[in-house]
């Protein structure tokens, strides 16, 4: 149980940057995601906080203490690796109880901290068993055991659902949040998988590769909620969500923006040239007699796609590509068949095209 | 695809004709040594015969031969020990990529494995004499890590490196020390490596014959110098010396038929990685 | 709050020190005999480069060299040729594999001490069985050790019988450790073996054939046991190399400063392969 901050952080491995002025303060028993795609340094940021790797500059605080300097040992977290890291010459039981065998414990509390830990993550038939003879889904299990039986201050995850197939991931997701909600511990999970982030987080971090703006990684910290509804900026914007957002670039007029020969005024002066987005999502179209408020824009259909509850339509327009979603009431379009989309302002989202940051387009009364 | 019976028949004729070659030699040793005199060298070869034992009886009963093998034995496990105690940690941290230096000390271990005897033979028999290291068992195990210590880092190198380093992370965040990462989470798991390596070592060791022709004289004889004082004799007891080979080379053939599987990936791992 | 951990460097010093005592004192010692007359006795006086001007310009001396080279090129090429092909041919078989790999292995166990009695024995010229086994076909067999001509073929062979398993067995691993897609994908455009061979199974073995043949090429120019157990450098010095001419100088003429600059000078030599082999190694874009 414990805050974890983040300050002015720097790592670079000789001229490699790949972590620069990073600032994150993590609450008491928070779920924290850090996702992004490879190369934005969240397992690095992860194994920072474990003491695995050196910072250039900054500092790391745990429950209010500087552990910048601390041997991993010294900052009582726990960390459940991407493959596991089991112990392959042990046991289940032996596996779980190293660290505590190590700090020389007793080993009759060893064994019944054990035998508690092994019933709360469904264990108790296997351990006597070695890692080489348990599924996936087991050994990830006893790694996270293993985290559990030390009580941390905090738990770190580095994308430990990648190696599971797809109907363990579901149900081990499910229970994480379970064990997160009864040991109400801080955690700290790192994935590539926004919809994995999106489902789990208090809040997520939203990372990038340093190349995309030189100066920082860590594009948005916020909840799920905001970080789908307002994106900071156009990474953001175009990371979460899938299929992603739909953007094009427009030409600002002296107090509004014109979109397909539709003008929209706004309150406040735009930069010259933005960015617009929308969810595909959020697009409408008129022939399902939907919401017609929005722009319009006629779309030549190029190619579709069956999820079976939806399908995903491909389109062309004047403003470029624009893929949308249709649920599966409605037929699925033809391919070369023409669309009236219908986009509703109130789903618009905005860019300034230099900076990449968001703007707030108030219309105007 | 259709088993060509004629590239089968083929590969076969090679490898039997192979293993026969490699075989035969010792075989027809291990007859000489078996028959009695007469037999030995008569022409054509006596294929069937009643083993008689003399020739090993008197071959181990020359003087100083059975020692020597104890010196062997003693060298052996000795030069394993000294080259495990500390070749294991450092073949540990030499494994992790960022140690500063790492490239210079690997090409440093390759250069002494790689460097003739006669080089470091004549100033360390200068040495041997005045510290009284000169004809002992435990001074031929030192300087048989001239050759013993590289090839023990080298190899429990490559062993090392195909566990995973996350394994040591996370008995760090346990607590672990290194020396407790090393001695208990890497050396069990490299266990089946460890041994190739060892017995690889003790073939070396077993069969140097410089060395232990410079730097001992009686005491610390080696089994392959005994061996080798039976090619000296005025007029050679075909037959003792016969015996004495096959002794010299069973343990080392014991280790081939029971740990091939081992030697052939430990000598592999050692020159592919 | 405890401190991290200093980067356990300690875990070398054990093995730093026992290398260096094993390899900076003599090497150091070796090159400071190399430029005296030391005999064992009382008085070392310091003679310049007078042994080097011996060494490399003494007709035994270069005739040593020489026959080292000779050993070493033959023995490497045919070794590693032999090898290559053992390696081609038995690993396309699935019956008794092991068996045979193991009876292959074998000669490779042996110490050159035992394999050169064994070779005196079988290579006698009058009890010999392979003189005998000639007889048979009607060859009148070649005294083999015992003179000039067939003295060093038949060093090179004995070294072939010992040595051979070695290039076998690391490229026998090679062979099965290559991906098979490059092979399916020759076999689906109707390459013949000898061209799958040549533009496939050549190229990707290629890192691991120069392993092998600049660690025999090192073995080889060492050769000691097999000449010293068989002929000991005769007949007529036929045999001569350089280790056996490095002890002979040493312990038996006790010429120590002269025998230090033959191995200072062979050294040399080594010392450039192994700077190749290091070269060809980064060359390779090697990743361990």
């Amino acid at each position: 149980m414990a805050t974890v901050s983040l300050r002015d952080i720097d790592i670079s491995y000789g001229s490699t940057t790949v972590v620069k002025s990073l600032n994150m303060d993590i609450a008491d028993g928070e779920f924290t995601v850090l996702v992004g795609p490879s190369g934005c340094g969240k397992s690095t940021i992860l194994r920072l906080i474990a003491g695995l790797e050196e910072r250039s500059a900054g500092d790391v605080t745990i429950d209010g203490t500087v552990v910048s300097d601390a041997d991993p040992s010294a900052r009582n977290v726990a960390m459940v690796f991407q493959n596991y890291a089991l112990y392959p010459n042990m046991t289940v039981a032996e596996n779980i109880a190293f660290g505590m065998k190590i700090r020389k414990i007793d080993p009759a509390e060893i064994k019944s901290a054990v035998t508690d830990v092994a019933r709360t993550v469904g264990l108790t038939d296997h351990l006597s068993k070695r890692p080489g003879k348990l599924s996936g889904g087991q050994r990830q299990r006893v790694a996270l055991a293993r985290a559990i039986v030390r009580h941390p201050k905090v738990f770190l995850f580095d994308e430990p659902l990648s190696n599971l197939d797809a109907e363990f991931r579901a149900s081990i997701r499910l229970e994480l949040r379970q064990l997160h909600k009864t040991l109400k511990s801080t955690m700290i999970y790192v994935t590539h998988d926004q919809v994995e982030a999106m489902t789990k987080g208090d809040r997520i971090a939203v990372l990038a590769p340093i190349g995309v703006n030189g100066t920082h990684n860590l594009m948005q910290f916020d909840t799920p909620e905001t970080i789908y509804r307002k994106p900071a900026n156009l990474f953001v914007a175009r990371f979460i969500g899938s299929p992603k957002m739909n953007t094009f670039e427009v030409e600002t007029a002296a107090k509004g923006l014109t979109i397909a020969g539709q003008t929209i005024s706004t309150a406040r002066a735009l930069p010259l040239k933005v960015v617009v987005g929308i969810r595909p999502e959020h697009i409408e179209v008129a022939e399902h007699g939907g919401d017609k408020s929005g722009l319009s824009l006629a779309a030549k259909v190029k190619v579709t796609e069956n999820l079976g509850h939806e399908y995903l339509v491909f389109t062309d327009t004047a403003l470029g590509p624009i893929t949308l979603r249709i649920a599966d009431r409605y037929d699925c379009p033809k391919d070369g068949s023409d669309l009236t989309l219908s986009l509703p302002q109130a789903r618009l989202h905005v860019f300034d095209l230099a900076t990449g940051g968001r703007l707030e387009i108030d219309p105007a009364p | 695809m259709k088993p060509n019976f004629l590239s089968q028949f083929g590969r076969y004729t090679v490898a039997i004709t192979a293993a026969a070659v490699s075989f035969f030699p010792i075989l027809w040793i291990a007859m000489i040594a078996l028959k009695d005199r007469d037999d030995a060298f008569a022409m054509p070869p006596v294929w069937f015969f009643t083993p008689v034992w003399d020739h090993f009886v008197k071959a181990w009963s020359t003087s100083g031969f059975s020692g020597a093998f104890m010196n062997s034995v003693m060298v052996c496990v000795m030069g394993n020990l000294l080259a495990f105690a500390i070749g294991i940690p450092a073949a540990y941290l030499l494994n992790q990529r960022r140690v500063p230096g790492r490239k210079a000390i690997l090409v440093w271990l390759l250069i002494s494995y790689m460097l003739p005897e006669f080089l470091f033979v004549i100033p360390v028999y200068v040495l041997y004499q005045q510290i009284g290291l000169y004809d002992t068992v435990i001074g031929l195990a030192i300087i048989y890590q001239i050759f013993t210590l590289p090839f023990t880092i080298w190899l429990v190198r490559a062993f090392f490196a195909d566990v995973p380093a996350s394994l040591a992370e996370a008995a760090r965040l346990e607590g672990a020390t290194t020396w407790q990462i090393i001695w208990k989470i890497y050396v069990p798991i490299a266990a089946p490596g460890l041994a190739a390596t060892a017995i690889l070592n003790a073939i070396k060791m077993w069969n140097e014959l410089t060395i232990a022709l410079a730097l001992t004289f009686s005491d610390a004889q080696t089994v392959t110098l005994a061996v080798a004082g039976f090619r000296g004799y005025a007029s050679i007891d075909w037959g003792a010396m016969s015996a004495a080979s096959i002794i010299v080379i069973l343990p080392m053939a014991l280790f081939a038929i029971l740990a091939q599987r081992h030697i052939v990936q430990g000598l592999s791992l050692g020159s592919v990685k | 709050m405890q401190k991290k951990a200093f980067s356990p460097y300690w875990l070398l010093v054990p093995a730093l020190t026992v290398l260096a005592l094993n390899t900076f004192y003599p090497v150091i010692y070796s090159v400071y005999l190399s430029f005296t007359d030391w005999n064992w006795g009382k008085t070392s006086n310091f003679v310049g480069i007078k042994n080097f001007v011996t060494v490399l310009t003494k007709a035994q001396y270069r005739g040593a060299f020489l026959n080292t080279l000779v050993f070493a090129t033959s023995a490497v090429v045919i070794e590693t040729c032999l090898g290559l092909g053992l390696a081609l041919a038995i690993n396309g078989i699935t019956r008794g594999a092991g068996l045979i790999r193991t009876m292959l292995l074998m000669p490779l166990m042996v110490s050159g001490i035992a394999v050169s009695l064994v070779w005196k024995v079988l290579l006698d010229p009058t009890q010999g069985v392979i003189n005998y086994f000639l007889s048979l076909i009607g060859i009148e067999g070649p005294a083999w050790l015992g003179t000039v001509p067939s003295a060093m073929p038949s060093i090179i062979m004995i070294d072939t019988w010992w040595q051979t398993a070695f290039s076998f067995i690391i490229l026998s691993s090679a062979l099965k450790g290559l991906p098979a897609e490059p092979f399916e994908a020759a076999r689906l455009e109707g390459a013949s073996a000898w061209q799958t061979f040549r533009h496939i199974t050549l190229p990707m073995l290629k890192p691991v054939l120069i392993t092998v043949i600049i660690f025999r090429s090192v073995d080889t120019l060492k050769v000691f046991d097999i000449i010293f157990g068989t002929t000991g450098g005769g007949p007529m010095r036929a045999t001569e190399v350089v280790q056996t001419l490095a002890y002979q100088t040493a312990f038996k003429f006790h010429r120590f400063g002269e025998s230090a600059t033959i191995s200072v000078v062979f050294s040399l030599i080594i010392l450039v392969l192994c700077l190749a082999y290091l070269r060809l190694d980064t060359d390779e874009g090697d990743a361990s």
